[in-house]
């Protein structure tokens, strides 16, 4: 196996360096500039225009997994991962780009600014109250994301992993506390950058060691040549069980907070379609790494160390450095986000709605930067508990987020006929169907629990609206 | 509605085509072997998140943060 101690250097260690510096200045310099109001530190003021929202939506879409997790699925399940998943994920949630985002920024009220808000305004406080709850969990998959950063530090420099995960957690702090999204919209430029160039270098480096893609579907084929097929070894389960997955964002708070954060809906728009465009274009360089992985290093001990294994080996010194500054971009960004929006909706839809209603708004940010940093300091010590992979971090969260939400939001954006009560209901089930179906039941006959979930969800939620509807416009708004 | 407002519009009236297409350029490519593909997806991003940022600095340049300071 390659020694990749031996290949990292103080080049490497420079440009990391470089990187780590950069992000956190910018917490310091756009401090003042995030401290006006809570509106101000939470959605930018609403003045973010499309190069912006097209680095925030990529950084804060695009993390680790998308680097590592899809190279494994690469290596191990070959093309049919573009047909199944990296491709149906950008169509699919191309909805969000075109009518959900431009109609959150521009028929929504201002007020509405966080994930619970926008279900308060579909349905009521009491489905509010569930929806404040599960986006908060979304924490624990960043202390999964900065697991696989201590893990990769230590794999390539001999870093410990610990020491790792805590820097780079303290950093995530320290920038997001500082200076809220007007921060992290400026990192996550810089993050994005830095990701697709080492995506470019990576893909150049693979193309030019085996000399075209013919050759290495050659070697792929004398492996297993139904890795070179649109649909693998995949049942027609697996395959929907992945489509339904890319339908995570239309539940993911973080999407709506930077729809709000737009300057308007034709900015939501241009960036998001394009975002979707350009993430298709990384996602896939991410899989032809881990298929060039599986032929480079067939031998190697996990799928992971194949990938690195690869990336080493065609990337020059400096370079790496690099590539390993993408993988921990790609994780700060999304983690910031987590930890930002858990944040404010503890202070603002849990403490300030609920129990402290005075709270002035100055207050409700002071409280936000709080949380996030006690929450940032939850995530380093979750890595001690969430170390068993990033891959079953985001199957079973972002499985019983689909499940919970995707129903009721995308109804109450479109579905002329919701109620309150229909709402709730469906909220209530999609928890109490999820948990049933995934660790009551295990989930049987080979159904998997988001695939059940969603399809209970949907169910339940025509019934119960049906039911409950008393004609009119129930004083709701829909898109059509 | 302003020109650029109306510029703007037919351009994401526009982009979810172009989206469409690049999918199935992707998917045609890896299902052929083709590596013109890889050529496209390493100059499309060594391109665009330099250029985002580039973007950015120009707007920055321009003045993005001088209002929300002045407010």
């Amino acid at each position: 196996m390659i020694d990749f101690q031996s290949l990292w250097g103080g080049l490497d260690w420079l440009v990391l360096l470089v990187y780590f510096v950069g992000v956190l200045s910018v917490g310091v310099f756009m401090h003042r500039t995030a401290s006006k109001s809570f509106k101000s530190f939470f959605v930018a003021s609403r003045r973010l225009t499309i190069p912006v929202l097209i680095g925030v939506a990529a950084a804060g879409w695009y993390d680790s997994w998308t680097i590592v997790g899809l190279a494994e699925c690469g290596a191990t399940m070959g093309i049919s991962i573009l047909f199944i998943y990296v491709v149906p994920t950008a169509i699919i949630r191309l909805p969000l780009a075109i009518w959900i985002g431009p109609y959150t920024r521009d028929m929504i009220p201002d007020h509405v600014v966080t994930l619970p808000d926008l279900i308060h305004y579909f349905y009521d406080r009491k489905t509010k109250v569930l929806g404040s709850v599960v986006p908060i969990f979304s924490v624990l998959y960043s202390a999964a994301l900065l697991f696989a950063v201590g893990e990769v530090l230590h794999l390539v420099s001999g870093f410990p992993i610990y020491t790792a995960v805590a820097i780079t957690g303290v950093g995530i702090i320290f920038y997001t506390a500082m200076a809220g999204l007007w921060g992290l919209a400026v990192t996550d430029l810089i993050q994005f950058a830095v990701m697709t160039v080492s995506a470019g270098a990576v893909a150049l480096g693979i193309i030019t060691y085996f000399g075209g893609l013919a050759p290495m579907y050659e070697q792929i084929a004398a492996i297993d040549p139904l890795l070179l097929t649109p649909l693998g070894h995949n049942t027609a389960l697996d395959v929907l069980a992945w489509v339904i997955s890319a339908a995570a964002l239309y539940v993911n708070a973080q999407s709506y907070q930077r729809f709000g954060a737009a300057k308007g809906g034709a900015q939501i728009k241009v960036s998001y379609t394009l975002m979707l465009t350009l993430g298709i274009c990384f996602s896939t360089v991410m899989v032809f790494a881990g298929m060039a992985s599986s032929v480079m290093f067939p031998d190697a001990s996990t799928v992971a160390e194949g990938f690195w294994g690869t990336v080493f080996t065609v990337l020059p010194a400096g370079f790496r450095g690099l590539f390993v500054a993408a993988l921990v971009a790609a994780v700060m960004s999304t983690s910031s986000a987590d930890i930002l929006i858990s944040a404010a909706i503890l202070a603002k839809d849990v403490i300030k709605d609920f129990f402290v209603p005075n709270l002035s708004d100055q207050g409700t940010l002071k409280l936000t930067r709080a949380l996030i940093v006690v929450l940032g300091i939850f995530i380093i010590f979750g890595t001690y508990f969430w170390s068993d992979g990033i891959g079953k971090a985001y199957y079973y969260i972002g499985g019983f987020q689909v499940a919970v939400f995707f129903i009721p939001i995308v109804g109450g954006f479109f579905y002329k006929k919701k109620t309150a009560t229909g709402g709730f209901i469906t909220v209530l089930a999609g928890i109490f169907g999820y948990a049933i179906w995934q660790f009551g039941l295990g989930s049987p006959f080979g159904v998997p629990s988001n695939v059940f979930t969603w399809v209970l969800s949907l169910v339940v939620y025509f019934i119960a609206c049906n039911a409950t509807y008393k004609g009119g416009s129930n004083g709701m708004k829909q898109v059509a | 509605m302003s020109a650029s407002q109306t510029f703007m519009a037919k351009v994401a009236s526009f982009l979810p085509v172009v989206a469409v297409l690049v999918s199935i350029f992707i998917l045609y490519g890896f299902a052929t072997g083709n590596s013109a593909i890889i050529w496209f997806l390493l100059i499309v991003n060594f391109v665009s998140g330099p250029a985002c940022l580039f973007f950015y600095l120009l707007e920055v340049k321009k003045g993005v943060f001088k209002n929300q300071l002045e407010e």
